[in-house]
C-alpha cells in the first residue's frame, strides 16, 4: 500500500511525457544540428591536422562522442529545477507538506515515470546510431559493452535527477532564481562533456572535473560505448556513480532539511 | 519626402522605444545585471570553440586560425545585436497573439510589425557579446593583414547591417508561426541551435549544406559575407546575393507577416 501512491506518481509523469512526446521529439531535432556542427568542426580539424589522434581521440572516436553526446545529454539534462523553484517560491510544497507522500518521493517518481519512454526511444536511436556508426567505420560494439553502458545510462539518469534536486535547494535562499538555473544548466552541460570531450580543458581542469559528479552524466557512459573507458575502468565508473549517488541523496537530505525551515509557504 | 519623413518618425520613436527599455530595466537593477552575467556564461561556453580551433590549429579552406577567429567574432558580435534588438521582441509575439493583446496594438498610429519587431530593447545582456565579437573581429583582422581603410570598414559595417536585416528574416519566423500553433516552443528551439551552428566559416560544410544555409535558409550569410568581403574572398554571384537576400527576404517577411495577420482570432483571454 506504501509504495503505491508512489507508483501513481510514476504513472503521472509516464504519462505526461505522453502528452508532451511531440515536443520530446522536436527537441532531439534539434540536437541533430550541434552534430552537424561538430561533425564537420573535427572532420575539418582532423583533416587539416594530418595526425592520428587529438586530444588522445581517433578520428572515429571522436566522431561517435560527438554525435551520442548530443543524444545523451537530451537525454541525461533534467530542467526540472524550474517546476521546483516554482513550488518553493509560490507555496506549492504546502500541499506535500501536508499530505502523506513526501515530496522527494513524488518528484523522482514521476521524473522516473517521465524519462521512461524518453529513455526507450533515445536507447533505440542510440543503438541505431551505435549500429550504423560501428558499419560505416568497421568497428565492433560488443553486446557486454552495450549492457555496461545501459546500466550506466540508467545510473546518469538518477545521478542528474540529484544533482538538479540538489541544486533546486537554492531556490530557499535565493530570491531571482531563474537566472541562476540558466548559468548551472550550462555549466553542467560543458563539466558532463555534453558540448565537447573534457580533455580539450587541459590537464589541470580534467583533473578537477574527475572530483565533481558531472562527468558521469554524459562523458563516462559515451567514452563507455565508443570503447575509450576499457577493463577495470568500468567498473571503477560505475562504482563512482553509485558512489555519487549515495552521497547526493545525503546532501539533498541535508540541504532540503535546512532549506524546509526557511520556507514561507507563500501562496499556495 | 513623405519616405524621409516617415524614416524619421521610426527612428525618433526607435529612439524612445530604446529609452523606455532602459529605463525600465533600471528599475529592476538586479535583473539588469543578471542578463549581464548569464549571456557572459553563454560567452564562455562560445569560446570553447575558439579554443579547440587554437588548441588544433586547424585550416580552413586555407584560413588561420585567426582569420577563422573572425568568423567567429562575427557570429558573437550578431549574437549581441540579435539579443539586443530583437530576441525579447519575437519572445512576446508569441505571448501578444495567444493573449489577445495584438488587439490594443493594433489601433495605434504606427505600422503594427515595427511596433510589436522593436518595441523592447534590451541595453545590458547584449553588452557582453558586442564587445567580446568586436575584439576577436578586430583581432583577427589584424592578425589576418587586411588592410585597415576607410573603404574596408565602412564595407564591413554595411554588410553587417545587411547581416542584421538578414537576422531579423530569419528569426523572426518561428514567432510568426505562433499566429496559426499555439505552441511554437519546439520550432524557437530549433531556430536557436540553426543559429549557434553557424559560429564556423560556412566552407567547413559540404557543398549541399552551403547551398541551403545560402540560398534557402540564408543563414551563412549572416556570419560569413562581411569577413569575407574584406578578405577579398566574396566575389561575382556571392557578393550580389549577399546584397540582394537581404531586401528580397524582408519582402517576403513582409508577405509573411500579411498572411499571419490574416489568421489572427483575436482570442481574449
Amino acid at each position: 500500500m506504501r509504495n503505491n501512491k508512489y507508483a501513481v506518481s510514476f504513472r503521472i509523469g509516464f504519462q505526461s511525457s505522453l502528452e508532451y512526446r511531440f515536443n520530446f521529439f522536436l527537441s532531439l531535432i534539434s540536437a541533430v544540428f550541434p552534430m552537424i556542427v561538430h561533425y564537420y568542426i573535427w572532420t575539418a580539424v582532423y583533416a587539416s591536422a594530418g595526425e592520428q589522434q587529438v586530444f588522445g581521440y581517433t578520428y572515429h572516436e571522436m566522431i561517435m562522442y560527438t554525435i551520442l553526446a548530443a543524444v545523451i545529454s537530451k537525454l541525461v539534462l533534467t530542467h526540472m529545477e524550474y517546476a521546483i523553484a516554482e513550488d518553493i517560491k509560490s507555496g506549492g510544497l504546502n500541499k506535500y507538506i501536508i499530505q502523506p507522500i513526501t515530496y522527494f518521493g513524488f518528484r523522482i517518481s514521476s521524473y522516473l515515470g517521465q524519462r521512461l519512454i524518453h529513455f526507450a526511444t533515445s536507447l533505440i536511436i542510440i543503438l541505431v546510431l551505435t549500429f550504423a556508426l560501428n558499419n560505416s567505420f568497421n568497428l565492433h560494439t560488443s553486446k557486454e559493452r552495450i549492457l555496461v553502458f545501459c546500466l550506466s545510462l540508467i545510473l546518469s539518469i538518477i545521478l542528474s535527477f540529484l544533482i538538479s534536486y540538489s541544486i533546486c535547494a537554492f531556490a530557499f535562499w535565493l530570491s531571482e532564481i531563474s537566472y541562476f538555473f540558466v548559468v548551472t544548466s550550462l555549466l553542467i552541460q560543458i563539466m558532463s562533456g555534453g558540448m565537447f570531450p573534457l580533455e580539450i580543458f587541459g590537464e589541470k581542469l580534467q583533473l578537477l572535473f574527475r572530483f565533481l559528479p558531472f562527468h558521469y552524466l554524459i562523458y563516462f557512459p559515451v567514452n563507455l560505448l565508443n570503447g575509450r573507458i576499457d577493463g577495470p575502468m568500468v567498473w571503477q565508473g560505475l562504482a563512482g556513480q553509485a558512489i555519487w549517488i549515495l552521497l547526493l541523496l545525503v546532501i539533498c537530505r541535508l540541504v532540503w532539511k535546512q532549506g524546509m525551515k526557511r520556507y514561507l509557504g507563500l501562496g499556495g | 519626402m513623405n519616405v524621409v519623413i516617415e524614416l524619421r518618425r521610426h527612428l525618433y520613436l526607435l529612439v524612445l522605444f530604446a529609452k523606455n527599455s532602459l529605463l525600465s530595466q533600471m528599475e529592476y537593477r538586479f535583473n539588469f545585471v543578471a542578463g549581464i552575467f548569464v549571456e557572459t556564461a553563454f560567452l564562455m561556453a562560445k569560446l570553447l570553440y575558439v579554443s579547440v580551433v587554437y588548441q588544433t590549429n586547424v585550416h580552413v579552406d586555407g584560413m588561420t586560425p585567426d582569420t577563422i577567429l573572425m568568423f567567429m567574432g562575427t557570429h558573437i558580435l550578431l549574437t549581441g545585436l540579435y539579443m539586443g534588438l530583437f530576441y525579447n521582441n519575437f519572445l512576446r509575439i508569441t505571448e501578444y497573439v495567444r493573449t489577445g493583446m495584438l488587439d490594443l496594438m493594433m489601433v495605434k498610429p504606427v505600422s503594427l510589425q515595427f511596433l510589436v519587431s522593436f518595441r523592447y530593447i534590451e541595453t545590458g545582456m547584449p553588452l557582453p557579446n558586442i564587445v567580446a565579437g568586436s575584439v576577436m573581429v578586430a583581432i583577427g583582422w589584424k592578425a589576418s593583414e587586411i588592410p585597415f581603410t576607410l573603404f574596408n570598414l565602412g564595407a564591413f559595417l554595411i554588410f553587417l547591417a545587411l547581416a542584421t536585416i538578414l537576422t531579423y528574416c530569419v528569426m523572426i519566423i518561428p514567432a510568426l508561426l505562433s499566429f496559426w500553433f499555439v505552441n511554437t516552443s519546439a520550432a524557437s528551439e530549433i531556430s536557436y541551435s540553426i543559429w549557434d551552428a553557424n559560429n564556423m566559416p560556412y566552407m567547413i560544410y559540404n557543398k549541399w549544406i552551403q547551398r541551403i544555409g545560402t540560398f534557402i535558409i540564408p543563414v551563412f550569410i549572416i556570419t560569413n559575407y562581411a569577413p569575407l568581403l574584406v578578405l577579398n574572398r566574396l566575389r561575382g554571384i556571392h557578393l550580389l546575393w549577399g546584397i540582394l537576400a537581404p531586401l528580397i527576404f524582408f519582402i517576403l517577411i513582409r508577405l509573411l507577416w500579411k498572411q499571419a495577420l490574416k489568421a489572427y482570432s483575436s482570442s481574449n483571454l
